[in-house]
């Protein structure tokens, strides 16, 4: 490893070299780095009323450009990354910046939902139009000053969703994404939900979609203390030593935390001799659900479980309404199940608030 | 050699580039030259998979913005679909503009896709906008006029000149159906294809209007439409094309779409463009020599008439929307596929 990265330093010492030589190899050939400039920033509007009617709507769009870094001469910059933070404040002077994202991409675009999250998270009333304030931060290099864009005024007006629940979010280390979440459905301080996450996972769970929430969970700084939440400013990070499929539970009165492998779903009944391993689910990672066929000859009279990890203690059994079930520690029926021939089952559990199925 | 040196020795290799500078060329005009070969990608679902919080990364695994990185795998161009009223406002007008305005500050060049309605014109389906249901023949020929007028108004107040325009999408059986259904009713085809037509040479009189057709591998379909819009004044520059080979039949049809391409260019005198390409993203060393033998089949035409090449949607992976002829892998890296678009 050393030895490579000696021979890319070497490489590299070289490649810097050649180009100095060849800045001023002949009269007017020379080397010239450009294109590092304020970011113009603009927005597809300056005022969005949101509205729960269209959640899955494209609300806003942010658009900057950082400038492309150039090298005169036909020499290659590519490797000379800006990275861009768009950054929110509630105030013109951005004094506090309220939220801070870093971005890859060179727009970033918001679904009704989406912005409305961004606009609660941020404390802005419901129904009242408050003015939300956005710049972009370009930065070279460490030792480069950063710039910032033009500061847009936007006027938001967000929306109280119905069926609000009681979340806990999972964050990515760096606080960029949501991916996960699990919901204390009783709103008793513990909760749980399914996530599918790469081993060696880092996270924090936070109160709110965003690195500013007010509280964020992550594990007690000190060695063996893995499965304890700590809010403190001194937290470590949250990890995962397991990976894949996971059910996780998190009781914040307690300040602890729990995981489970999912090793398999699968659908038991009538249909197949209330077998635990006869008919598994499938993991769809596109869709984000788990899907099996079933075939069966006449409506199922006990209706049908879904088994996590073939447990008759740990199922998915009947729920408070059609399409939806609940998890089970101890016994309880079976979801209904009156479809005849072969179907489809889906099983949704990315939103832990409700257990959602369908089937096809 | 720890990480605070290599960080040293970057901060002093930006120095050298930064104090590089001497004195400027002076200005020279450069020879007119035939306009570089199309190495294009459509990427109109970027701004919603990001949304969606998909990511883009590079070969070493590195995030990166998606246009960018097409633009450094060799894609010069970009093709970007344009609906009147989308439900969700996704390719709508204003998602248009910004993703057209990301790669025009890429320096990229761009086709832009009418489809005239709000959600997908295919061979399969040719709806007619909400806003447009119970107009005539005149009131659609109008409706298309401003449609195009009004958007393409939105990219030169931005600064955008496209290179190419595609006058409806998949147009085998025409457009706006049932009015402009080109099996009832060439005619009418022909003349809503000329108010998008002429709105373009309005807007920029030096854009290439493109009318672009399905099964680039079908001669006859291709005849039977093109005759049919010639015999009825229909208008247009370059003829496009679709071309979604299996992996097993790459090879007869590109053969049958170089057959078509010819028969175009000697039957017409058009240019041709290839505006859809793809092939599963798991099969990728076979899509790579489908699209360098197709790339290769186009480049070579004589007089330039062939323009270009551009794969759909290649940034698609991971089930996104259920597409899987997209040339990245399920890590949202490209493909080797994408190598056939390299210099």
């Amino acid at each position: 490893m050393m030895k490579t990265i000696e021979k890319i330093y070497r490489a590299g010492r070289l490649f810097t070299c050649a180009i100095a030589a060849m800045a001023c190899e002949k009269s007017g050939d020379v080397v010239v780095a450009t294109g590092f400039s304020d970011a113009e920033l603009s927005a597809t509007t300056e005022s969005v009323v949101l509205s729960e009617d269209q959640k899955d709507e494209l609300a806003l769009q942010l658009l900057w450009n950082t400038g492309e870094m150039q090298l005169t001469g036909g020499y290659d910059a590519k490797s000379v990354a800006i990275k861009t933070t768009v950054q929110f404040s509630l105030d013109e002077a951005f004094t506090t910046v309220a939220r801070s994202q870093e971005v890859g991409s060179a727009s970033l675009s918001y679904t009704h939902t989406k912005f409305n999250e961004l606009a609660l998270a941020l404390g802005f009333e419901p129904d009242e139009s408050t003015p939300l304030y956005v710049r972009v931060l370009s930065q070279l290099a460490a030792n480069v000053a950063p710039k910032y864009s033009n500061v847009l005024r936007i006027a938001v007006t967000p929306y109280l969703p119905l069926g609000a629940a009681d979340y806990l979010f999972m964050a990515t280390n760096d606080f960029s994404a949501f991916p996960w979440k699990l919901c204390s459905r009783e709103e008793d301080g513990r909760y749980d939900g399914f996530v599918r996450v790469d081993q060696w996972y880092n996270f924090y769970l936070t109160s709110e979609e965003s690195a500013a929430a007010e509280t964020i969970y992550g594990s007690y700084p000190e060695d063996g203390n893995q499965y304890r939440l700590h809010a403190g400013a001194d937290r470590w990070n949250l990890w995962t030593s397991n990976g894949g499929y996971l059910y996780l539970q998190a009781d914040v009165n307690a300040l602890t935390w729990s995981e489970t492998v999912v090793q398999s779903l699968s659908v038991t009944g009538d249909f197949n001799g209330w077998s635990t391993d006869a008919t598994p689910l499938t993991y769809d990672s596109g869709r984000n659900v788990w899907t099996a066929s079933i075939t069966t000859t006449e409506a199922e009279q006990w209706g049908i479980k879904i088994l996590v990890n073939g447990d008759w203690g740990f199922f998915f059994g009947v729920g408070p309404e059609e399409g939806q079930c609940t998890l089970y520690r101890a016994d309880a029926s079976g979801f209904p199940y009156p479809h005849v021939g072969t179907h489809t089952l889906t099983l949704d559990l990315s939103d832990p608030k409700a257990f959602r199925y369908t089937v096809d | 050699m720890n990480r605070g040196n290599i960080r040293k020795y970057v901060v002093w290799l930006l120095g050298i580039l930064l104090l590089g500078a001497c004195k400027s060329d002076p200005e020279v005009t450069p020879e007119p030259q035939a306009a570089p070969f199309a190495r294009g990608a459509d990427v109109s679902w970027i701004t919603e998979m990001e949304a969606a919080g998909r990511k883009f990364y590079n070969a070493a695994g590195v995030e990166q913005d998606g246009l960018r990185l097409l633009k450094q795998l060799g894609v010069n161009a970009i093709r970007l679909r344009v609906w009147v009223n989308p439900v969700d406002g996704w390719c709508g007008k204003d998602d248009l503009l910004v993703k057209a305005r990301r790669a025009h500050s890429l320096g990229m060049r761009l086709l832009i896709d009418f489809h005239y309605s709000d959600t997908w014109a295919d061979p399969g389906q040719q709806q007619l906008p909400a806003a447009w249901e119970g107009k005539d023949l005149d009131g659609l020929t109008a409706a298309v006029s401003e449609h195009t007028t009004d958007v393409l108004g939105a990219l030169k107040a931005a600064g955008i000149t496209p290179e190419w325009v595609q006058v409806a999408n998949e147009t085998g059986n025409g457009m706006l159906w049932e009015t402009g259904k080109a099996a009832t009713n060439m005619a009418n085809y022909a003349a809503l294809s000329n108010a998008g037509y002429d709105a373009v040479k309005t807007v920029f009189p030096g854009t290439k209007v493109i009318v672009h057709v399905q099964n680039g591998y079908d001669n006859n379909l291709f005849r039977w439409l093109f005759d049919g819009l010639k015999a009825n004044g229909g208008k247009w520059d370059v003829v496009g094309m679709s071309l979604y080979p299996s992996p097993y039949e790459w090879q007869q049809r590109n053969e049958q779409c170089l057959a078509n391409i010819s028969d175009m260019v000697n039957r017409y005198e058009s240019e041709v463009m290839i505006c859809e390409v793809g092939m599963s993203w798991d099969q990728a060393p076979t899509a790579k020599l489908f699209l360098e033998d197709l790339i290769k089949k186009v480049r070579t035409l004589p007089a330039g008439k062939g323009l270009g090449v551009f794969y759909w949607e290649p940034q698609c992976y991971g089930g996104w929307k259920g597409y899987t002829l997209g040339a990245f892998d399920q890590a949202g890296k490209p493909t080797a596929a994408l190598d056939a678009f390299r210099e």
